[in-house]
């Protein structure tokens, strides 16, 4: 009954930045437990990601003489190591890192997928075909091989791991962006806007970017939350960010083999993987139910 | 004679937000053997609602709050669901809107129809199959045994509609509920399956429930009909006393505002204002009282009763009495008149031997040097279209009329032909053409749900083409003059420069793309099926506004609409298109008369005349329209010609004929003959029946 599909029509199109479409926003989110959750886990740790290092009581590389291998305390929330670091501070240093180079690397992906796939999908065509197959062949190679391929020949570095992310990733933004696209594409407010001689430029952006930008947000937090725990990985396999800046990944690598006798020291950089990582997976869930994307997850 | 269905005091409530929300009020119908019950209302009135509900079938946010509905004397409504699932495709059946998506894609026809009265009847698999097949014979599709063991994909439209048919007469039921059946076939098709639907339920002593907005279609194949607005009965009435006098004024404009060919051209048409009241706001007196041109202060305190008339007939309203005996009439309002100014002599638009195929040579036909699968959708065509005045391009599905108008505007570019716009050649090519080749050729679009960028206000669609096309640069505050302008030229107020498309109703969408069209002063608008998806009302009011923009504006229009009636109101020439040619142009009281191209006599022939006095037109088309990649030899019509007289047509192309004024038919047979053929075989022809 249209009665009905109105309002549901009403609600599936969001205004996007405008005061009352936040607002609403906020306030879908907060009526679903989960999403909210995610949301709070996720401003949590951009929190420490940019006051960690002041809150830390210690420097992530200093030795606190006297104080190795403690358990969980007071003075030492997250125990000690068994060089005497505080673990604590070295899981808030560590914030800083495990955001800012996946976030980068989302944005990257994010950014390069997105004028590839409205590309792609308005012009269509021969274009399409090989790119989109290039794409694809890429999509085909298991993300840890070429991680572990890249960062072998060019060597482990913060830029190498954003490339290998960037590699990764924007070929499935593209695919989601591509296929947004292809559906709007044929709207009659595009042909409309060619109709008025609007170049394609103005066409992209203007006109279907909007329309995409839901697909983008859900993407973008899910490609985000795949990217940490890629970083975490290349960390722990000792291809991440090399010491000594304090790296989640590569602290439960180090702490594995004391793990008898010290596993909180593994414990917590483990729990705050995957705390972040769940909390921006519930995030992706909530926007991607808010905006009723029904694409690939 | 007792009633197959009776509902008494039904209503049914949808949950909301939260809330439950009353979407039938107080319905009791009833329904008797053999009769085809019609429910007719706008869009949200609550028709589908209802006839589901009769069945018990409705969605899981619905529920029925209280009432009853008899069925052969036994209540439905208490029923459990395991109750009702021997009951459903047995003694209920539904034939729905959409056929393709209610057969599965992936079982055969036959086995899907034999499934049926395996489950109800008990059949065996063989004995089944044999029904199934005689099922499809009985639906006149030919060969039932090949289509039986077919999938529904590999049918049309109007064979895949006749299946569900089948199925849903398959095991005998008692009821029928026809779902806006024909609303996705073409007129000629449509015909076809209204005959069917007539002699079937006589033929199963079934009775039918028939869902529609096509006041057409219910008028030709109902008994009886009821009005629904808001999810309550406004009237109720035999068909013949509903059409030859509405007591209800809802009925009376939804009747008026209907496009007929006798109308004068300058009469314009009736339009109920405002839009129905949502579910949540039910005006406390008489629901349609907002929006009665009769209302007073009584109608919007005091709920009108439903009120028995004595012959058969129910209506909701203070003042039937007044309206039966002639004090009161909403007709008063609609002999406005528009301003109908009469065509000049150039012409904007001329446009010669326009070709366009689509498809390409595949890698093996290239190399083998064959020709491609070329799909011919515009073969050769030429128009003109003089200054102030409207083309109407009239066809069935498939005919490549909406492909024509995409060349001229350059949305596909013609692969040859000539384009010249007001007296000058223009590109063939959307990027080759100048700014004040755009300027001059807008188009409005038929959904009006993507018309507009859902992200951008009103007042954003509107400016842009002021911005980039308009002449002369504007400033922020003669921009914004502009809009409001626009807004009011389309009769809305400056307000819904700032609302989003979500908040819009189709009808608002569609006039938004009417000013966004004529924002840069065109010189030529190209319509594509404006009023397709919208309520009659709605289609009044944006039919009355083209009509009114056209003399305010000078501008002329090319009108693209599988409804001739429509294509009637607003066009001063017809073209009539069939498989990417034009078989006859003509002015549209000529083309509308004998003599008439065969084709264009059966279109006509297969309107549905919205008044039961009338009967339709008997000419029927065999088949559909011929895929553009085969096309036929000859006359590209022969195949489904009723006029056909011989291997002439399949083997020659028809001359163009000359039938006086510019009237032009191609056909083999002479104008005299046509004449003589089409008198003296008349058929119901609206506008010769009127002089």
């Amino acid at each position: 009954m249209s009665a009905n599909q109105n309002s549901v029509e009403s609600a599936a199109t969001p205004r996007l930045f405008s005061g009352r479409a936040i607002g609403r926003f906020l306030g879908q989110i907060a009526r679903r437990p989960l999403s909210l959750m995610g949301m709070l886990i996720f401003v949590g740790f951009i929190f420490l990601a940019i006051f960690g290092p002041t809150i830390a009581p210690h420097q992530f590389d200093e030795l606190i003489r006297g104080a190795q291998r403690q358990a969980p305390s007071a003075e030492f929330p997250f125990g000690t190591d068994r060089l005497g670091r505080d673990v604590f501070s070295r899981v808030l240093w560590g914030a800083r890192e495990i955001i800012i180079i996946p976030g980068v690397a989302t944005v990257a992906a994010i950014i390069l997928g997105t004028i590839l796939g409205l590309t792609l999908g308005y012009y269509g065509g021969w274009l399409d075909e090989i790119v989109s197959r290039a794409l694809d062949s890429l999509l085909a190679i298991p993300a840890l091989v070429l991680a572990l391929v890249m960062l072998g020949t060019i060597g482990p570095s913060n830029i190498g791991i954003i490339i290998v992310i960037v590699l990764l990733y924007m070929p499935i933004v593209t695919r989601v962006i591509r296929s947004a696209t292809l559906n709007i594409r044929a709207s009659g407010y595009i042909e409309a806007a060619k109709l008025r001689g609007e170049s394609t430029s103005y066409i992209l952006f203007r006109e279907i970017l909007p329309g995409v930008l839901p697909a983008l947000a859900v993407e973008g937090a899910l490609r985000f939350s795949y990217a940490i725990f890629l970083t975490a990985s290349l960390g722990f396999l000792g291809l991440g960010v090399q010491p000594p800046s304090p790296d989640w990944g590569r602290m439960v690598a180090e702490a594995r083999p004391n793990f008898a006798r010290t596993p909180w020291e593994l414990w917590f950089p483990a729990a705050a993987i995957a705390v972040l990582v769940v909390g921006v997976n519930l995030m992706a869930d909530g926007l991607r139910r808010i905006f009723r994307y029904e694409g690939q997850i | 004679m007792s009633a197959v269905i009776q509902a008494n005091n039904l209503n049914v409530e949808y949950r909301l937000n939260k809330v439950w929300v009353n979407a039938i009020n107080e319905v009791s119908l009833t329904i008797n053997p053999l009769e085809i019950h019609g429910l007719v209302g706008e869009s949200g009135s609550g028709k589908t609602t209802l006839a589901l509900s009769l069945m018990r079938y409705m969605a899981g946010n619905a529920r029925i709050a209280s009432g009853e509905i008899l069925l052969d004397g036994d209540d439905l409504v208490r029923k459990t669901e395991v109750e009702m699932r021997k009951i459903w495709g047995r003694h209920l059946n539904l034939v729905p809107q959409d056929p393709l998506a209610s057969l599965n894609p992936s079982y055969t026809i036959g086995d899907q129809i034999a499934e049926i009265t395996q489950l109800h009847e008990g059949l065996s698999r063989a004995e089944a199959w044999k029904r199934a097949v005689e099922m499809l014979a009985s639906v006149k599709i030919a060969d039932p045994e090949a289509v039986a063991r077919r999938y529904p994909h590999q049918l049309s439209g109007g064979m895949q509609q006749r299946v569900t048919i089948a199925m849903a007469l398959s095991t005998q039921p008692r009821l029928l509920v026809l779902d806006e059946p024909t609303t996705a076939l073409d007129v000629t098709t449509q015909a076809v399956i209204l005959d069917l639907f007539r002699e079937l339920i006589r033929d199963n002593h079934a009775a039918a429930i028939y869902v529609s907005h096509d006041l057409g279609t219910v008028a030709q194949l109902c008994d009886h009909v009821t009005v629904l607005y808001a999810g309550e009965v406004m009237e109720s009435a035999p068909v013949d006393d509903l059409f030859a006098q509405p007591l209800h004024p809802y009925t009376a404009g939804l009747l008026a505002s209907l496009p007929r060919p006798t109308q004068n051209v300058e009469t314009r048409l009736y339009a109920i204002k405002g839009v129905a009241p949502s579910l949540t706001e039910r005006p406390k007196g008489c629901v349609f009282a907002p929006r009665c041109p009769l209302a007073t202060q009584k109608c919007f305190d005091e709920k009108p009763a439903l009120e028995n008339t004595g012959t058969g007939r129910t209506v909701k309203c203070h003042y039937w009495r007044d309206i039966a005996a002639g004090k009161l009439s909403v007709q008063a309002e609609s002999q406005e008149t528009t301003i109908n100014a009469a065509p000049r002599e150039g012409y904007v638009l001329n446009a010669r031997d326009i070709n366009k195929r689509f498809g390409e040579r595949s890698i093996l036909q290239r190399i083998t040097g064959r020709e491609g699968d070329y799909v011919h959708a515009v073969d050769n065509i030429s128009i003109r279209i003089r200054e102030r005045s409207t083309l109407g391009l009239v066809g069935e599905s498939g005919s490549g009329k909406t492909t024509l108008a995409r060349c001229i505007v350059a949305l596909d570019a013609a692969d040859s032909g000539e384009i010249e716009l007001g007296g000058i050649q223009i590109s063939n090519k959307l990027e080759e053409r100048t700014k004040d080749t755009l300027k001059n050729l807008p188009m409005v679009f038929q959904n009006p749900n993507d018309t507009l960028n859902p992200y951008q206000t009103v007042g954003q669609a509107l400016e842009r083409p002021l911005r980039t096309l308009s002449g002369e640069p504007m400033s922020r505050e003669q921009i914004r003059q502009r809009v409001a302008e626009l807004l009011q030229a389309v009769r809305l107020t400056p307000e819904y420069s700032n609302r989003y498309p979500s908040e819009l109703s189709g009808g608002e969408k569609q006039r938004i793309a009417i000013a966004r069209a004529f924002a840069a002063d065109p010189a030529l608008v190209v319509a594509d099926e404006p009023t397709s998806s919208l309520d009659v009302s709605v289609q009044a009011v944006i039919l009355n506004l083209l009509k009114d923009l056209r003399a305010e504006k000078g501008a002329s229009y090319l009108l693209i609409s599988h409804d001739l009636d429509v294509v009637s109101y607003l066009a001063d020439w017809i073209a009539v298109m069939y498989l990417g040619e034009i078989v006859e142009e003509g002015d549209t009281q000529d083309v509308y008369n004998a003599p008439s191209h065969p084709y264009t006599e059966a279109l006509i022939s297969a309107i549905p005349v919205p008044d039961p006095s009338q009967k339709q037109g008997h000419i029927r088309l065999e088949g559909e329209i011929p895929s553009a990649r085969h096309i036929p030899s000859g006359c590209r019509f022969h195949t489904r010609c009723p006029r056909k007289i011989g291997k002439i047509c399949e083997e020659q192309a028809p001359p163009w004929r000359d039938a006086g004024d510019g009237h032009s038919i191609r056909c083999h047979i002479p104008i005299d003959e046509l004449i003589a053929l089409q008198t003296t075989q008349p058929f119901n022809n609206p506008l010769s029946a009127q002089e």
